[in-house]
């Protein structure tokens, strides 16, 4: 009811905001967000009404004598239009205080006591990197989390400011470097939810989306434990090539593929590259025809991404885009 | 009224152009009407060109996934279009108003120093033409207007707008802070006899506690910009992270500028619709004291609030909540206002000229913007909406659909007097209803838009539901809006040569810039009428209904 109504305000035909689906990006509204919304809406609506009533009621007709009534004021009504918004706000921020000081799921500079974070997130000029310390396993752009639990993430950058936002799961915090903040994020049900970098951070910040799985207690360990496991090595003549290519090349400098030589920690970690949904922090699906494309120029691909364009031959595009995909 | 006597044709007139001295005259002017008219002739130049901007960026946002620019052509864009609109429209076109508007209402001769003044608006130039000389110097600037570290110094910043970003925002800056002086001096010094402060006009009253935030406001942001040049240029390392700089402090330096900055954009507004809603309405202003007095509050307030910027910046919970207490806080002496300005149409006889119609829009759509300016003041709830199209819609709502509207009221408004003649209603009548639709469906959307998730300053955005059916409706909005701007541009260069003569008070208005002839002469009054009341005019062309005071 509520995310119907406010929802049907919000997006004027009401088809953009609904309650969290799968792929969700929207803000859920929910209790004091909720009353904050009425609440301006009434405000915004009020002054509306009297502007409009005063317009129609007291437009000058023709024929009308020229003048109004000269009144310069009244002291009990304006003593009333000061306290009454003044009422409401201290209401307002008593109600948000509490919720920000109470709540379990409300973000800030410190970790909260004794919760040592699930997830450390770095943030990188255009893509995230996913460490679960607890877990031992490393990912990149995409990430997952149990349902119905909070999440603690610890946020840091290693370059700019970039900012974690996943709209339907929580409340955002700049990734500063220098500096760690925390944010909990929570996943009401089972499902996919997509998510942005929200402070500006350069060419790419458009393409720095976050993607997160949220699953059952038991499809989550089911994860955990495929992601500790190394990939298969790769067994088709094609692949091969790719891995060697890959090994004799400058790729191993950037990026980290567990198992093997490649321990570059400025680029995402490949491990389980095959596996994940996007490239390029969202920038297109994982697909063969994409994954090569990626490689035969990623500038044209992702303009500005921090990746040099090898200029690959077709062939080595082949072979690595093989290695790749089976890295699963 | 039908024994109105028939105006005369007005004899002076600014020099015109096609003269050989004119442009000498208009190079070497101290008038302050003269100064005036350079600044709004600019700063319009400067909103079409900020509004190009816009328009390019629109277009690029109309659908998912477009190539219409590149993320480094957007990038440049979206920051120097902030800084086009804060920098070199908003606040100076506001400042050009008040240069030609408040000598004349408070009946003085000119400014107290018509040569700072002359300085000051070739500052503006200065700066706005080094700003944009960074075009074709191998790149704008590029990290947005508030200039975030460490984005905005290398090695993330590879092009040198940047420098040219801190040196003309510096040389603009430094105008600014004379110009702020200068009025200030003038509305102490040069009142006509009986114009205590307290009978002061409002629109003059706003810009002098204006004129204290801005006196306050721009050496934070000069300093800043100074440390950022030092940095970028001679490697200091005032906000180096490497070095062990927090990059929280510059935050801390713009924001303590950026905020008050909000406000310095939006007092002399307030002023403007404090002036016209009444002389519309034909009712003095409702409480003068409530509507002036909240302003003291408004002024020092806004330097206690700048840290609701970084609320998702870790700045530690204290913090947070004083900075959202204060910044609730300024919302009741802005609601005062609101109501302030309808209880003045209440009861009237309003007039629905083209300058009431963007009064009237003002109150509403400032509103909308104030409701969300309130949310956003809010920790919990700034931290889900924060840096989304939900504040873009905010601030557009604040900037355009308040400031710029209430601009427009005020052009309509006194154009008669700098011109001599009217500006066409039914121009003026198309040039509201477009802007108005135009605005509202360009921002309106914006805020479905946050809350869906888009965050702002992204050159494109994936196929999200919804998403691209709403940017298309906000991109068709923003080409309506143009072409409102576009017709007020032809409403003034047609009207100035073929307007119906206005004679020195058109509007039957009440402050003493309306009791000399239209345009003024270059000394402004022969004989400027006694001040009794808050209304001379009123005072003597209704001595039947005159004010008590
Ligand atoms: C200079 C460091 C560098 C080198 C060398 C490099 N990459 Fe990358 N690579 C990156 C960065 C940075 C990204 C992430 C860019 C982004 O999404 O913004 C990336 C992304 C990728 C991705 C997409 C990962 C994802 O999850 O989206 C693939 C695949 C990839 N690189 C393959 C390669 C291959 C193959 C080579 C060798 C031919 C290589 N890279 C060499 C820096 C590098
Ligand atoms: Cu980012």
């Amino acid at each position: 009811m509520a995310y119907l109504s406010i929802g049907t305000l919000l997006s004027l035909l009401g088809s953009g905001v609904s309650v969290p689906a799968a792929d969700s990006n929207i803000i859920p509204i929910e209790g004091y967000t909720e009353f904050l919304l009425w609440a301006s809406v009434a405000v915004a609506a009020l002054v509306g009404v009297l502007v409009i009533w005063a317009i129609w009621r007291y437009r000058a007709r023709a024929g009308d004598q020229e003048y109004a009534p000269q009144i310069h004021g009244n002291t009990p009504l304006e003593i009333g239009w000061t306290v009454a918004p003044a009422v409401l706000l201290a209401v307002l921020f008593g109600l948000a205080t509490y919720f920000q000081l109470t709540s379990s799921r409300s973000a800030g500079a410190g970790l909260p006591k004794g919760r040592p974070p699930d997830i450390i997130v770095i943030a990188h000029q255009f893509w995230w990197e996913f460490r679960y310390p607890k877990l031992g396993i490393v990912t990149a752009n995409e990430f997952h989390i149990p349902v119905k639990q909070d999440i603690v993430v610890q946020v840091e950058s290693d370059d700019v400011i970039h900012d974690l936002w996943m709209p339907a799961l929580g409340e955002k915090m700049d990734a500063v470097p220098g500096q760690t903040n925390y944010e909990v994020l929570y996943a009401p049900k089972p499902g996919s939810y997509n998510g942005a970098c929200a402070e500006y951070c350069g060419a790419e910040h458009a393409w720095m989306r976050p993607y997160a799985v949220a699953q059952t207690p038991a499809e989550f360990r089911r994860w955990v434990r495929h992601e500790k496991t190394l990939p298969a090595k790769p067994t088709s003549q094609l692949a091969k090539a790719g891995e060697k290519y890959f090994m004799s090349n400058t790729c191993i400098d950037c990026h980290t593929i567990a198992g093997t030589k490649a321990n570059g920690r400025v680029a995402p970690d490949l491990t389980h590259f095959g596996s994940r949904k996007f490239i390029g922090a969202g920038v297109m699906t994982n697909r063969t025809q994409n994954l090569k494309a990626f490689l035969k120029d990623p500038q044209a691909v992702k303009p500005g991404i921090l990746m040099p364009d090898f200029h690959l031959s077709d062939q080595q595009v082949n072979e690595l885009t093989a290695y790749l995909e089976g890295l699963k | 009224m039908s024994d109105v006597p028939l105006i005369p044709e007005h004899a002076t007139q600014f020099p015109q152009v096609k003269r050989m001295n004119a442009l000498l005259e208009w190079v070497a002017t101290v008038d302050h009407k003269q100064i005036g008219m350079m600044y709004l002739f600019g700063t319009f130049f400067f909103l079409l060109v900020g509004g190009v901007e816009a328009l390019l960026m629109r277009i690029q946002l109309a659908q998912p996934n477009e190539h219409f620019l590149s993320p480094q052509d957007y990038n440049q864009l979206f920051t120097m279009h902030g800084i086009t609109m804060i920098f070199l429209v908003v606040m100076p076109m506001l400042l050009g108003l008040a240069n030609y508007v408040v000598p004349l209402q408070i009946g003085a001769r000119d400014m107290a120093y018509p040569r700072l003044n002359a300085l000051s608006v070739w500052m503006f130039y200065f700066g706005g033409m080094i700003l944009y000389a960074s075009f074709l110097a191998g790149g704008a600037p590029d990290a947005g207007w508030f200039a975030y570290v460490p984005l905005s110094t290398p090695p993330y910043t590879t092009n040198v707008g940047m420098d040219y970003y801190g040196i003309g925002l510096l040389v603009s800056g430094i105008g600014t802070v004379a110009t702020a002086l200068n009025l200030v001096a003038t509305i102490f010094l040069y009142r006509a006899p009986g114009m205590t402060m307290r009978r002061l006009p409002l629109f003059t009253w706003m810009v002098l506690f204006n004129s204290f935030i801005i006196l306050f406001a721009m050496p934070a942001l000069n300093a800043s910009l100074v440390l950022l040049l030092l940095d970028r240029m001679l490697g200091a390392h005032f906000f180096d992270v490497l070095a062990g700089a927090s990059p929280l402090l510059w935050q801390h330096y713009f924001w303590a500028f950026g905020h008050p900055e909000v406000y310095i954009m939006v007092l002399p507004a307030w002023g403007i619709i404090s002036e016209v809603v009444p002389v519309y309405s034909r009712k003095p202003i409702f409480g003068y004291g409530a509507v002036a007095g909240s302003t003291i509050a408004i002024a020092f307030l806004s330097f206690a609030v700048w840290g609701h910027h970084m609320f998702t910046s870790g700045m530690g919970t204290l913090s947070d909540l004083l900075f959202s207490g204060a910044s609730l806080m300024i919302a009741v002496p802005t609601g005062i206002k609101i109501f302030n300005w309808i209880a003045t149409a209440w009861k009237g006889k309003i007039h629905f000229t083209t300058s009431m119609l963007f009064a009237l829009a003002f109150i509403v759509q400032f509103t909308v913007g104030g409701v969300t300016g309130v949310q956003f003041g809010i920790v919990p709830f700034d931290r889900l909406t924060t840096d989304t199209y939900y504040v873009v819609a905010h601030f557009h709502y604040v900037l355009f659909g308040g400031t710029l509207f209430g601009l427009f009221a005020g052009f309509y408004y006194w154009f008669p007097k700098a011109f001599g003649r009217m500006l066409s209603e039914r121009l003026g009548k198309w040039n509201f209803w477009l802007m108005f639709v135009g605005f509202n469906t360009a921002f309106f959307v914006q805020h479905a838009l946050g809350w869906m998730g888009m965050t702002r300053r992204i050159w494109t955005y994936p196929d999200y539901p919804n998403w691209g059916l709403y940017n298309m409706i906000s991109t068709v909005g923003s080409f309506i809006l143009a072409a409102g701007v576009l017709l007020f541009a032809y409403n003034v260069w047609h009207s100035a040569r073929h307007g119906e003569l206005a004679g020195e008070n058109p509007w039957d208005a009440w402050t003493l810039e309306w009791a000399t002839t239209s345009p003024p002469p270059h000394y402004n009054f022969d004989q400027v009428p006694p001040v009794r009341s808050r209304r001379p005019l009123w005072d003597l062309n209704h001595p039947d209904m005159a004010d008590k005071d």
